[in-house]
């Protein structure tokens, strides 16, 4: 019973085979994925019309005045990347309502960039200001 | 009522809110590619000085919708076409069919879906733009019904014919689709395909495939018309030259008027 | 009956290890281990698929060829009980197993292919009537069991109960029938599958007419498939190759070929696709190796009446057409679609072990199905003479 496997397989492999290479011949190795390029710079002409309203965080602990991040004054910092810190560290559609200098401080959140090198530090006492601008400034 | 997008390649910066909004709004892992995946469903490529936006087109009549042997793609009537996972037997025609190269699989997993954007139907039937739409901070990606976007593209073409191609993409495009788009380079310098049929897709198959009841009928009786004549021509050759007493087929089967 | 090779085939069935033997013993490790992948680690892991390229070998072969090489099963059971002609019952009952299996084959590979073949049922419960894919589903499922029950009077017959052969004698019929209907939907299904991607189906292979162009070569292939699986058993069991029979349903072969070659010319003028021909490519040198070797030159082969009432003739013509045929599906699902995919595919190793191993299988099922039951008339029970034959 199994010579008759045996012969059977062996024209069939033969057939499977020279179809095989008949359907395929001339291939080339399969395309893999290009290491990806570096995407060119967002373009810097078109005005941003709809940039989100300010965010206010106003319940500080240990510090007199609220906190107003302007959309404005990063988007250009991140030369128009949005996903520079988007959706990570940042959500876009359900913002988070709290940034705390624990966090920030070990380089999450707003530390991400804060970093003292890429921007100034969390942890700098003489940039309180620059960030804790209060509501009416 | 039909909702659907506008994508103006002339205003569309490559800031990536878009892809960074979905990735949110649908709980996809991170990071964001470069080319749509199962995992990314939406992204801004560099093409000509331009960036233009991969998404589903959202078809007005959806090739994959038609394909699917499960019907867990679907149009839905508030314009998104959507994907029911439970369903999905992961037979891929959809990825090999859609003309836009739309869907994708998730290759990397055991237990392996479809993955495509499916203009946040969640979000629009609670009257909400697509997250795409709500952040793009140029309005490069505008929502609406898709009669008004379709004015709108009209229009903008109008006011600044220097400034577009004079088509809007999408308008006739496989039969029409939610998801319009301008440009003021030709269209398929952006990547996207310009040699489409005008009609839907689906007819192609649908014109064979709505013949089978008739198909079934007709064959159907024709081989019993077939079978019984040849049959009985054979009774009849067999009767002549050897001639025996009737008996029904049906005794003979219960065995009772068997031949010996 | 030449019994001398088949004697020292059954002889001593585990006797020394044969080459054959051997590479159908790792075949069969080789698959096990690949299964393991295939369902713990994902396609990706496992073939060359890719979004671009989201059908391979799986479909390309093991399904297209796999149902397509069934056909024989409907061609000849439509001959015997719908035409009458008697005299090729002899040839019936391995055309059904062959066709069996072919199906059980596609199913198996089915289930490596599908992404969730834990769901390969849901087509029974959520129905979508526009999709050729649908359609497909179906036939394979109600198919299959019109085969299973075309052959199972076999089977009742090796286990000697007569009561289940007489029911199944009472419904033969309008299950030849119901095969028959099915089989052409099936068959013509699978070219339908391609209608809906005109821009991306190369000219050469890309037709309103794929269904029908799928049925006839199926049943032209299906033909082939008898001749060369009459061949093999020859070969395999010492049985006689029953020419009086073969070479009447090789001019039916012949006749389908050439409707099939015509059919074929008739799309690629309109397609204006004789332009690719020249172009340089291998969509124009796979399109003529096909057309030459699988439609061309077994045309011209069994046109000679000596050739064709010879053994040998007849059979390299058969293969010729099963080889053209397996090429013409393989052309359709990878060759043509590669340019408008922009990549390459070429099945991984693993891919190639699965679709080996299970025609390997298959063939041992055949093997083993003819040892237990009685496929060929010679090895009919004594005991089971006279009773209708399925």
């Amino acid at each position: 019973m199994l010579g008759a496997v045996r012969r059977r397989m062996g024209l069939w492999l033969g057939a499977l085979a020279s179809a095989a290479v008949l359907g395929c011949a001339g291939g080339a190795a399969p395309a893999t994925l290009q290491p990806a390029q570096p995407l060119p710079p967002p373009r810097a002409d078109v005005e941003l019309v709809s940039l989100p309203a300010d965010l206010v965080f106003d319940r500080t602990v240990g510090a007199e005045m609220a906190v107003v991040f302007r959309h404005t004054s990063h988007v250009e910092f991140a030369g128009r990347r949005c996903i520079a810190c988007h959706p990570a560290p940042f959500r876009m559609l359900a913002p988070e309502r709290k940034a705390e200098h624990p966090e920030m401080d070990e380089g999450g959140s707003c530390g991400s960039c804060h970093d003292g090198q890429r921007a100034f530090a969390t942890t700098d006492e003489e940039s309180c200001e620059i960030c804790h601008v209060g509501l009416d400034p | 009522m039909s909702y659907g997008l506008l994508f103006d390649a002339t205003r569309c910066i490559g800031c990536g809110a878009c892809s960074a909004a979905c990735k949110e709004q649908n709980r996809l892992p991170l990071p964001i590619e470069t080319k749509t995946t199962a995992y990314t469903w939406t992204v801004v490529e560099p093409r000509e000085g331009l960036w233009v936006r991969r998404l589903c087109m959202h078809c007005l009549e959806p090739t994959c919708a038609s394909v699917c042997p499960v019907a867990a793609l679907s149009k839905s009537e508030l314009g998104p076409v959507v994907y029911d996972a439970n369903r999905c037997i992961g037979c891929r025609y959809c990825v090999m069919a859609c003309p836009f190269g739309v869907p994708k699989y998730q290759w990397d997993r055991a237990v392996p879906v479809v993955g495509k954007c499916i203009l946040c139907a969640d979000r629009i039937a609670q009257g909400l733009p697509p997250a795409c739409a709500a952040v793009c901070p140029t309005g490069a990606t505008m929502f609406g019904e898709r009669e008004a976007l379709v004015r709108e593209a009209r229009a903008r073409i109008a006011a600044a014919p220097e400034r577009y191609v004079d088509h809007v993409y999408g308008l006739e495009e496989a039969g029409g689709t939610s998801v319009l788009m301008l440009s003021s380079v030709p269209f398929a310098q952006l990547g996207l395909k310009t040699d489409l049929p005008r009609q839907p897709l689906p007819l192609l198959t649908w014109e064979v495939l709505r013949k089978i009841p008739d198909f079934l009928l007709v064959a159907g009786l024709l081989l019993f018309g077939i079978h019984w004549i040849t049959n009985r021509r054979a009774a009849v050759a067999r009767e002549t030259e050897n001639p025996r007493p009737r008996t029904s087929r049906w005794r003979r089967w219960l065995g009772r008027g068997r031949q010996p | 009956m030449r019994s001398a090779p088949a004697e020292r085939t059954m002889a001593a069935p585990w006797g020394r290890l044969g080459f054959w033997r051997v590479v159908f013993g790792v075949l069969v490790v080789l698959f096990a281990a690949v299964s393991v992948l295939r369902f713990t680690r994902g396609l990706g892991a496992t073939t060359h698929l890719s979004d671009a390229f989201p059908w391979g070998l799986w479909i390309g072969f093991d399904v297209l060829c796999g149902v397509g090489l069934a056909a024989g099963a409907f061609t000849l059971t439509a001959t015997v009980h719908v035409f009458n002609l008697r005299r090729f019952e002899p040839i019936v009952r391995p055309t059904l197993l062959t066709g069996f299996l072919g199906y059980l084959f596609v199913i198996v590979a089915l289930l490596f292919d599908l992404g969730q073949p834990w769901r390969i049922w849901h087509p029974l419960v959520f129905w979508n009537p526009h999709s050729v894919m649908f359609e497909v589903a179906w036939c394979v499922m109600l198919y299959t069991l019109v085969l299973a029950l075309e052959f199972s009077p076999i089977v009742f017959e090796g286990l000697r109960l007569e009561r289940p052969q007489r029911v199944i004698h009472l419904v033969r019929t309008p299950l030849v029938i119901a095969g028959v209907l099915l089989s052409t939907l099936h068959q013509s299904s699978l070219g339908s599958l391609y209608l809906i991607v005109p821009e991306k189906l190369h000219p050469l292979w890309y037709s309103p007419l794929l269904p029908l162009l799928f049925f006839i070569s199926a049943v032209s292939a299906g033909i082939g498939m008898i001749v060369v699986e009459s061949y093999l058993s020859m070969r395999a069991f010492g049985r006689r190759l029953e020419l009086e029979l073969l070479e009447p349903l090789a001019r039916a072969m012949v006749v389908g070929l050439v409707l099939y070659g015509f059919l074929r010319a008739r799309e690629v003028f309109r397609n204006g696709a004789v332009a690719a021909l020249r172009e340089p490519g291998y969509e124009g040198t796979l399109f003529l190796l096909e057309v030459g070797l699988g439609i061309v030159l077994p045309v011209v082969l069994l046109s000679f009446p000596r050739i064709r009432a010879s053994d040998r003739g007849l059979v390299a013509g058969a293969f010729f057409v099963v080889l053209g045929f397996v090429m013409h599906r393989l052309n359709v699902s990878v060759t043509g679609m590669e340019r408008a995919a922009g990549t390459r595919y070429i099945p991984s190793w693993m891919e190639i072990v699965v679709s080996l191993a299970l025609v390997a299988l298959g063939f041992a099922a055949f093997a083993a199905a003819v040892r237990w039951l009685p496929i060929f008339p010679e090895a009919r029970r004594p005991g089971a003479a006279g009773v209708p034959r399925g």
